[in-house]
């Protein structure tokens, strides 16, 4: 039993979008165009959010880097009639198989933090670029909804090295694609099963915050504040 | 054929099943859009090689399928300047590859210049074009009619450009490169005297000062930037370090800093003698290092017994608090806080911008910044400025002596580069267009343009495109069809970078020497040819005076006696050694080295597997290499200047010590227009990437399209809301944009972002920026337009 | 009557339509390769020609080199040996079609299966080594309650996550 989950250390982000693009590469997200860009159709399984606080000359804008927050208490799993996403309770991953997906949009709904995109066009690359593809990946149709898996497909793959190798899978193997990219080691992932795990020690910190915990989601990605 | 329940839920709904018989199955039916491809699998590979989309020089791991897809980018962990990591655009490398947009054959234009108008022509058709024309103009002893206009280029494929003018006799070699490797700033170099630019440790200060030094978004190796600001703002560093950023907009970089200072554009160079006045009232200046190493603080007499100013006297003289205050806007409560804290946090680093295409300081108000590292001292410490060592590539056999090259060699430069107007350029890339356009000092028969667009970053663009129509051949080696190859009569396309064999030199923030390779992750897609090879060619192909100074059969041999320099050195080694720093030094001061190589065989081999080499040693207090002044030390009052100036005999001090000028007020123009840059499109070209313009405007949610950003209350004042479109117009000319509004700009002041581009729509705000050079180094200062603003 | 007549006749098209288009169509190879001839008459093992299938996720199908290393030369009268022989004498590639496949956003690694968790090649693909031609639809057909007996069986994970990507 895991709970994979992430914490960001927010008083380190430049807002570089080093994660945001990874994660585009890695995971087959389609790249996006001017029109459905003005329509807010751009799929961004991480995002940086910003937010500009107060008035010249005092003005402040805030980072903060969003994946899924994979909760333990996921209202989008429970609203999907088909169970296209799902929560997995060996990883505590919640996960979305897009074959089961029928394009409902229940859990887009659902999902307080607003985070679940609907591929309202057929996803679109220029011949060339199929090339760049990850076949790890699976390649969403229109009509159905995506969002961050915690780069899932790492974790399988690191799981079947190990087992070819004849070894305990070791959790450090495993990190998700924006974690990997980060240059200023704003994220942090691991096991928050794990007491001993740096993610479950930095969530203890004083300046650890969850997003909309008052809903009871009880999401895994854990963010720590700028200031104490 | 798949089918999944959805297919099947949209096949029972469907009213037009019966239209279909079961002979036909499987149907596409003409509403079923789902992407049915699986993206094939293949055998993995992982070819460590160089990014080359901005100077930074990260290592990259590149994902490869069966030898022929590129899949993905990654960090080379072992590689010391991206250490695993990368930022947006090493990712977006893939989409640079794989871009529709990529020229694939070689291009004769065919109608106008200009007329976009190609036919494709074979290699051979298109190298004898250029050779025919080198050919001629050997014979008719013009070859100095010949330059290269050149970006982003270092190492042996450098070495092999100059090499080629060299021998085939034009001494126009014009580096338009924003991070010029060759190339200090001016102001830092009249007072430091250095030939190459600095270093500033910050990941081990504590204390960043940076006046308008974009540093988070637009530094030259930006992987390195990031990083540094993840550490300075570690848990496990207690306290964390400070960072202020003084600038007239909220940049990023303003955002992410401990404080944001606003400032009246063009005013920081006084502001940072306002810190340099507090500094010396309050004797909290290093005096140690000023009396050691320093040369023009305080007055002296000289030999003649002339009594000249130093610096002391003329900031205490002319650079009281309310005076400094009054000009920059700035409190002076904030500026003594600012040189208390500068004090008091050491090690600490005053920065100033280091690009030369993208610049808004001028030489003054950038030594006036310099002059506050000088007071505390902070050079060749740990988290200070620092000058680092290029790894030392082996030198070329002297060329073959040959008069018609030497003379041709010999001529004066096209760009005027080091002339009486701008003694301090060393190329005088924005100045080129002029001559050109009056034949100065001679007219150009043949330009050479490699990984440059000065069409798209130059302020004087509309000059460059009337320079580029009136040279007879214009050759571009671009791989994408920019907007300074629109210009061109030949297009020779060069490989991607991810395509291409070469050397990357670089170094480190903490100055350690760093050595990568570039190799070719994939087979070329297209029939493109890597520029070194192609100079090799054409050596080959003028004359066998040209042909005998490039002795190789290839570049790759080229390359395996360059980097033979690296293996000679006998010191550092292979990426992915683990190495202690200190055991090194210490080790290495005993005269013992113990490298993971034995012989140059196993080096070069070494360097292919693991990305490269490097050298994690940093002789410190080298203080004669550092200090290349006249006087060895840390000029205050710049002699190097007054050299230069000799033949104007100024007999005033002030123009040889950090005296910035005021900036100038424009009539009808009542706005700072102030163009930055986002980091994913800090670049010297447009990069075909969706994923980057995506994201790139995300803190103002625009994506795509540049904006221009007013302050809310100046916006009222205009009658301007958020989202109208609005003229933004200079003396020079205007442009249409999107106005939003933004707490973060100061109200005399509009910011609009450098770097979009969309065919036919005139929003590039060089196309506004003023074409006034700064006066001794002739670099455009982007700071210094004016506009007004009004609804379109 | 006639209108619930029309209706239940509506029905059964929908539904016989429905399953010929769920059981997809008809895989024709271009070449009427002969399993049985390779593995019991030559002796060769599944391995010699799809050689990726324990080292790699995919079990790989023939490239041109595996069958030129015998049939650069014809072995026999065959007719669709002559095809062979003929494409690699004129360096063309025969393009065998695929007639296993998962489902899209189904993960499968051949060399997991086989290597650790010791799977015949039989489970999935059936009698195919001594089939005498090409079947044209797979001759087992695999759907994802197969893969979660097993995986019940054998005590692995069942979690979505194991097999969806």
């Amino acid at each position: 039993m895991h709970r994979w989950g992430m914490v960001i250390d927010l008083a380190k982000c430049t807002g570089c979008q080093a994660c945001v693009v990874a994660c585009q590469a890695e995971n087959n997200v389609p790249s996006s165009n001017p029109e459905q860009a003005e329509l807010g159709r751009s799929i961004h399984w991480m995002e940086i959010l910003t937010f500009t606080e107060h008035e010249y000359p005092n003005v402040k804008i805030r980072f903060m880097p969003r994946p899924c927050m994979h909760c333990d208490n996921p209202p989008c799993t429970k609203v999907c009639p088909v169970k296209a996403t799902y929560y997995s309770k060996e990883e505590g991953i919640v996960g979305q198989v897009d074959l089961r997906c029928i394009g409902c949009r229940y859990c887009t709904t659902a999902c307080p933090y607003n985070l679940k995109s609907f591929n309202w066009y057929k996803p679109h690359w220029p011949a060339e670029m199929k090339n760049y593809l990850n076949p790890d990946v699976d390649v969403r149709p229109k009509g159905v909804v995506e969002k961050c898996t915690f780069c899932g497909h790492r974790l399988v793959k690191v799981r079947e090295k190990a087992k070819l190798e004849g070894r305990e899978f070791n959790p450090d193997e495993y990190i998700p694609a924006c974690v990997q990219a980060c240059p200023s080691g704003v994220l942090y992932f691991g096991d928050l099963a794990d007491p001993n795990s740096k993610v479950s020690e930095l969530s203890k910190s004083i300046r650890a915050f969850r997003l909309m915990e008052e809903l009871g989601t009880k999401p895994k990605v854990i963010y720590l504040s700028e200031e104490v | 054929m798949e089918h999944s329940r959805r297919d099947f839920l949209k096949f029972l709904s469907s009213g037009s099943v019966l239209a279909f018989s079961g002979g036909l199955f499987p149907v596409k039916f003409p509403w079923e859009d789902s992407f049915d491809e699986i993206v094939p699998q293949g055998i993995e590979t992982w070819v460590p090689s160089v990014c080359q989309l901005c100077p930074g020089g990260c290592g990259i791991l590149a994902r490869v399928l069966d030898g022929k897809r590129l899949v993905k980018i990654e960090g080379n962990p072992l590689h010391p300047i991206s250490r695993g990591t990368l930022c947006p655009k090493g990712f977006a490398g893939a989409q640079v590859l794989y871009s529709p947009f990529r020229i694939k054959t070689p291009l004769r234009r065919v109608g106008e210049k200009g007329s976009k108008k190609w036919e494709k022509i074979n290699w051979d058709e298109a190298l004898n074009l250029v050779s025919d024309k080198l050919r001629t103009l050997r014979t008719e002893k013009t070859t100095y009619t010949t330059a290269v206009l050149m970006g982003q280029c270092r190492g042996t494929t450098r070495q092999l450009f100059k090499r080629f003018l060299d021998a085939y006799g034009s001494p126009n070699l014009i580096d338009n490169n924003s991070y010029r490797e060759e190339t200090p700033v001016p102001g830092v170099f009249l007072m430091q005297g250095s030939p190459y630019p600095l270093v500033y440790d910050l990941e081990n200060a504590n204390y960043i000062l940076s006046f308008g030094s974009n540093w988070l978004e637009s530094f030259w190796s930006p992987v390195q930037a990031f990083r540094s600001f993840g550490k300075l703002n570690d848990d496990k560093r207690a306290p964390r370090g400070k960072t202020v950023q003084i600038e007239p907009r909220l940049s990023v970089t303003a955002a992410r800093s401990n404080h944001w200072v606003p400032i009246n554009p063009g005013t920081e160079g006084f502001l940072a003698l306002g810190i340099a006045y507090m500094l010396i009232k309050e004797n909290i200046y290093n005096q140690d290092f000023v009396s050691k190493h320093t040369f023009g603080f305080e007055s002296w007499k000289d030999p003649s017994g002339v009594v000249h100013s130093g610096f002391k006297d003329f900031v205490l003289n002319n650079f009281n608090l309310s005076d400094v205050s009054q000009i920059t806007g700035v409190s002076i409560d904030t500026i003594i806080r600012l040189a208390r804290d500068f004090a008091n946090m050491q090690p600490a680093i005053a920065l100033g911008e280091d690009n030369f295409n993208l610049n808004h300081q001028n030489t003054f108000t950038r030594m006036a910044i310099h002059s506050l590292n000088g007071l505390m001292g902070s050079f060749e410490i740990n988290g200070g400025v620092l000058l680092p060592k290029v790894p030392p590539l082996s030198n070329f056999p002297s060329i073959p002596a040959d008069p018609l090259s030497t003379e041709g060699r010999n001529k004066p430069r096209i760009d005027s580069a080091g002339n009486d107007k701008y003694p301090l350029s060393k190329d005088l890339p924005d100045n080129f267009p002029d001559n050109i356009l009056s034949d100065r000092p001679y007219p150009l028969n043949l330009l050479f343009i490699y990984n440059a667009d000065p069409v798209f970053t130059s302020p004087v663009r509309g000059k460059f495109i009337q320079a580029l129509k009136k040279i007879p051949l214009v050759v571009s080696f671009s791989s994408f069809m920019d907007e300074t190859s629109e210009y061109a009569d030949l297009i020779l396309p060069d490989h991607t970078y991810l395509e291409r064999l070469e050397d990357d030199p670089t170094y480190t923030l903490q100055g350690f020497q760093v050595l990568s390779l570039r190799q070719p992750v994939i087979e070329p897609l297209y029939q493109t040819k890597s520029t070194p090879e192609v100079l090799l060619e054409l050596s080959r192909k003028i004359d066998d005076k040209m042909s005998s100074a490039f002795p190789w059969k290839d570049y790759q041999e080229v390359l395996t006696f360059t980097v033979k320099g690296v293996f000679d050195l006998g010191k550092g080694d292979l990426f992915g050694v683990p190495f202690e720093e200190i055991w090194t030094r210490v080790l290495e001061k005993r005269g013992w080295k113990a490298p993971s190589y034995k012989n140059l065989e196993e080096f070069n081999k070494g360097i292919k597997e693991k990305g490269g080499w490097w050298d994690p040693v940093y002789k410190s207090g080298e203080w004669d290499r550092v200090f290349k002044t006249p006087s060895k030390k840390f000029e205050f009052y710049s002699q190097i200047l007054k050299n230069r100036l000799k033949n104007q005999h100024i007999k005033e001090d002030k123009y040889f010590l950090p005296n910035p000028p005021l900036p100038e007020k424009e009539e009808g123009y009542p706005l700072y227009l102030r163009v930055f840059v986002l980091h994913s499109l800090s670049t010297e070209r447009d990069l075909p990437s969706p994923w980057l313009k995506d994201t790139a405007g995300f803190y103002q949610k625009e994506k795509w399209h540049p904006w221009v950003e007013i302050n809310p209350e100046k916006a009222k004042e205009l009658g301007i809301v958020d989202e109208d479109l609005v003229w933004v117009e200079s003396s020079k000319g205007r442009i249409k944009l999107k106005a939003r509004l933004f707490p973060g700009t100061m109200p005399e002041v509009v910011g609009i972002p450098f770097g979009f581009e969309e065919e036919k729509k005139d929003f590039n705000p060089i196309k506004i920026l003023t074409e006034k050079l700064d006066p001794l180094s002739g670099i455009p200062n982007w700071g210094e337009t004016k506009v007004k603003l009004y609804k379109a | 009557m006639g209108r619930i007549a029309i209706l239940v006749i509506l029905v059964i098209l929908i539904l016989v339509l429905a399953y010929l288009w769920l059981q997809g169509s008809e895989i024709v190879q271009p070449v009427q390769f002969n399993h049985l001839k390779h593995t019991k008459e030559v002796g060769l093992s599944c391995e010699d020609c799809h050689i990726y299938f324990k080292t790699q996720r995919f079990a790989g199908l023939p490239s041109m080199e595996i069958c030129a290393g015998c049939h650069s030369e014809p072995q026999g009268k065959s007719k669709e040996e002559a095809k062979i022989v003929e494409a690699i004498k004129e360096g063309k590639t025969i393009e065998w079609q695929r007639i296993y496949r998962t489902k899209r956003s189904v993960t499968y690694s051949h060399r997991l299966h086989i290597v650790v968790g010791k799977l015949e090649c039989k489970v999935c693909h059936g009698d195919i080594a001594d089939a005498i031609r090409p079947p044209r639809r797979p001759l087992v057909k695999i759907s994802m309650d197969h893969c979660r007996d097993c995986h019940r069986k054998m005590k692995v994970s069942n979690d979505c996550i194991t097999c969806h990507k």
